[in-house]
């Protein structure tokens, strides 16, 4: 009787269990259409920001899980493994890319991808905030980061040294810091370099002669005293670069393989022409490019 | 007589020798203990030092990787590189030292920028002197050296900072080695440090310091404050222009532990005699009262006496002893009981006659003796009263010797009869017989008279047989002239014949 019971009792546990674990299973992939996998999504910090703040709506409007990397370029991130995680995508582990910076056109024959723009971002000149200069012009911007001026008594400002602080990734690029000066070699030699831009934001808090640059979706930490100052007396925003009066910027993309899936694809759409996206943009002073 | 204790006396002496033996122990080891302490204080004192300069190198490791932990630190690099090469605050600087480095061992710190100008760490003076000539960018860093300050001896290790291979300046980290050796000394619990420059005392670890005080040291020994001290030198600084830096244990502090040894050992010694002397009292009494007990027994049987020995119950040796002895006793006692009444039926055999159970000739001449000093003593007299039968041949022809034995065995019953207890009756012949009496000449008469009268009055029965029967007495006293027994019996006898020769059946009496 007392076997009987116990195997009874057993039975039902099992049930149960199975039961329990299908239940589970079937929330985990309720969101996944067809119990597809995943969709991964990688690249630089910037763009990474957009893609973060849209994943609900995507993941609802396409049906599918969507894991993204890239938060302040950490673990390697940035514009190259975005390229490379868009060259990954094939059926069954379908990905995508994200970049900081355009491409040439050499590079995106060379490495057969589709490069897929969707906002200008402002670049941010950054400078402490006890230093008391508001506004440069380009040209002043220019002949600082060339070294061209090292005092900031040069522009109005008080009798201190600059200290140039740059982040000079994606080298072979067009655009991003470019605009600011062609190359690298016309930046200061005397400058601090940094690799990330949290770094960068942390090397003009420290210094109160320091001038450093980073893109409008940065999100400043509570520590951070740092101010951006207007170019040629227009600050940093959506409307005065789509204008073309705020001369510093740099074009956010994704990218993917030419086998991207439709999903993919339609998450990338839903991207650069969603409602969402609009609220994002607004928020992060984008100039959206198919909008 | 008290019984001789030989083993309790050996049990004492053996339980004084083993307390001679344990405090000899003891005293010996106590004044062995002082060399010993002394041996292992040099000894120690030589580790210890060894030990001591092993951790000075130590530590020089340990600051020499603190100094290329913050040189080789990219941020640092960079922010001085703002500094030196830029020209901007120092402030950034410092925030990022205090920030990154705060948490280093050392005492002071300093960054020289390759100009010279102090970058941090600009308030010892000292520090910065000692640097100067370490400041080149062509030293590898990390070499370690020694300056003095008026309070300490510090330890100092410059590292050069590069930024993309320009030499930007030094790092500078100290280490003030008196406070370093004292808290080491302070944590071992004993023995002190002295910092010595020119013979006299800078520092040391000691309450009040001894400061200025002459530091004398001779063959590892000196004298300090009353105290003697045995130091050995951390060779480890050996520059000379460096103070000498010496360790040493003091006297209190050795003797210290000695008199805390001392005062251990006596109280072992103490409790040690206490339980030995217990153990020992405890041996004698155990041993001692049961063989005191056992001898006393044995002279009590040795008197002839029997003493109820209890039985023991316990199974030791002793015991055992007792109740064998106790076995024995009992059997001895059987044994001499047996022997008392054979003595006893011996005794009566050999003194009295075994037809009439009156008593015999020999015992007569045993006793005789004893009534005459016991007369003698009372003042009174003694009696001697002589019987024959008549005729008594005749009735052994006649009738037998069976019938004359019955004849005698009457006659004795009715003299028997007659007599007072204090009489005594003999029957010294075949049919004669003698009574000792210790009244005067009269009261043996009327004794004689009365016997004569009873034994004629009463024939004797056998059977159909009636057999009259009498007897002749003859009575005589004793005489202070009666120089034996022989003279009254002579006398007696004389009396019978005279009765006997008067036709018999009466009593004759002499009177001299």
């Amino acid at each position: 009787m007392t076997t009987s019971f116990t195997a009874r009792a057993q039975l039902l546990l099992f049930i149960l269990f199975n039961l329990l674990c299908t239940i589970v299973y079937a929330d985990d992939k309720a969101i996944n259409k067809d119990n597809k996998p995943a969709i991964i999504g990688a690249g630089a910090h910037f763009a990474w920001v957009i893609f973060n703040d849209l994943k609900p709506a995507l993941q609802q409007s396409s049906g599918r899980t969507v894991e993204l990397f890239g938060k302040e370029s950490m673990l390697g991130m940035g514009c190259n493994a975005g390229i490379k995680m868009a060259q990954q995508n094939q059926p069954g582990k379908e990905s995508f890319g994200f970049v900081c910076c355009p491409l040439s056109d050499k590079e995106v024959h060379e490495k057969d991808i589709q490069v897929h723009p969707i906002a200008k971002e402002p670049i941010l000149i950054l400078v402490n905030k006890q230093n008391k200069v508001q506004n440069l012009s380009q040209q002043q911007v220019s002949d600082i980061f060339s070294g061209k001026i090292t005092n900031w008594a040069e522009v109005e400002g008080e009798d201190k040294p600059v200290v140039v602080v740059t982040r000079l990734h994606c080298k072979h690029r067009p655009g991003h810091w470019k605009t600011i000066l062609p190359d690298a070699k016309s930046f200061r030699k005397d400058r601090l370099n940094v690799k990330s831009a949290a770094e960068m934001v942390k090397r003009v808090t420290d210094f109160p002669g320091a001038i450093g640059h980073t893109g409008a979706t940065w999100v400043f930490g509570s520590d951070s005293n740092v101010k951006s100052v207007s170019v040629s007396g227009f600050s940093p925003t959506a409307g005065n670069l789509r204008a073309g009066r705020y001369p510093f910027y740099r074009v956010l993309s994704a990218v993917t393989n030419k086998q991207a899936s439709a999903d993919v694809m339609a998450i990338i759409d839903r991207v650069q022409t969603g409602p969402e996206f609009s609220r994002v943009a607004k928020e992060y002073e984008l100039v959206p490019i198919r909008q | 007589m008290t019984p001789p204790h030989t083993y309790r006396n050996r049990l004492i002496l053996y339980v004084v020798l083993l307390e001679v033996f344990l405090i000899g122990v003891l005293f010996f080891f106590y004044s062995q203990s002082r060399d010993a302490i002394l041996d292992v204080a040099n000894r120690n004192l030589g580790l210890f030092v060894s030990q001591l300069n092993a951790k000075i190198k130590l530590e020089e490791h340990e600051l020499e990787q603190s100094a290329r932990l913050i040189s080789n630190n990219v941020q640092l690099r960079e922010y001085m590189f703002v500094v030196v090469s830029i020209g901007t605050e120092t402030a950034p600087l410092k925030d990022l030292f205090q920030r990154q480095f705060g948490w280093l061992r050392f005492n002071s710190a300093a960054i020289i920028s390759k100009q010279g100008k102090v970058l941090i760490g600009g308030d010892d003076k000292k520090l910065l002197a000692a640097v100067n000539k370490y400041r080149t960018a062509d030293k590898p860093g990390g070499e370690v050296f020694y300056y003095t300050t008026e309070n300490s001896i510090e330890m100092a290790t410059v590292m050069p900072v590069f930024y993309q291979n320009e030499f930007l300046g030094n790092v500078v980290l100290t280490h003030t080695m008196d406070a370093s050796l004292i808290e080491t000394a302070r944590s071992v619990g004993f023995g002190q440090f002295f910092v010595v420059s020119n013979g006299k005392i800078l520092r040391s670890s000691l309450e009040g310091g001894l400061i200025g005080q002459s530091f004398k040291e001779k063959y590892g020994q000196l004298q300090l404050g009353g105290d003697n001290y045995l130091v050995s030198k951390v060779t480890y600084f050996s520059d000379k222009n460096l103070p000498e830096v010496w360790f040493g244990f003091s006297n209190p502090e050795l003797t210290g532990q000695l008199d805390l040894i001392r005062s251990q050992m006596l109280a072992l010694a103490l409790g040690a005699s206490i339980v030995i002397l217990i153990i020992g009292i405890a041996m004698i009494r155990n041993f001692s009262r049961p063989v005191s007990r056992l001898v006393s027994r044995m002279h009590q049987v040795g008197e002839g006496k029997f003493p109820e020995i209890e039985t023991v119950q316990t199974r030791d040796e002793f015991g055992y002893l007792i109740n064998q002895f106790q076995d024995m006793v009992i059997r001895l006692k059987e044994k001499q009981d047996e022997v008392d009444q054979v003595q006893s039926l011996l005794e009566e055999q050999a003194t009295t006659d075994s037809l009439t159970g009156l008593y015999n000739r020999r015992y007569l001449y045993d006793l005789y003796p004893k009534l005459l000093s016991d007369a003698k003593r009372q003042g009174n007299s003694i009696t001697v009263i002589l019987a024959d039968l008549d005729k008594f041949k005749q009735v052994n022809d006649k009738y037998g010797h069976i019938v004359g034995d019955h004849v005698l065995t009457h006659v004795s019953e009715i003299m028997r009869n007659c007599c007072r207890v204090s009489d005594f009756v003999f029957r010294i012949g075949g049919e004669e017989f003698l009574v000792l009496t210790t009244g005067g000449l009269n009261g043996g008469e009327i004794l004689a008279e009365k016997i004569r009268n009873k034994i004629e009055q009463s024939p004797l029965k056998a059977g159909d047989l009636i057999l009259s029967v009498t007897s002749s007495f003859g009575v005589a006293q004793l005489e202070s002239t009666d120089a034996s027994l022989s003279d009254i019996l002579a006398r007696a006898d004389k009396a019978l014949y005279a009765a006997k020769d008067s036709g018999r059946n009466q009593v004759s009496v002499i009177n001299i």
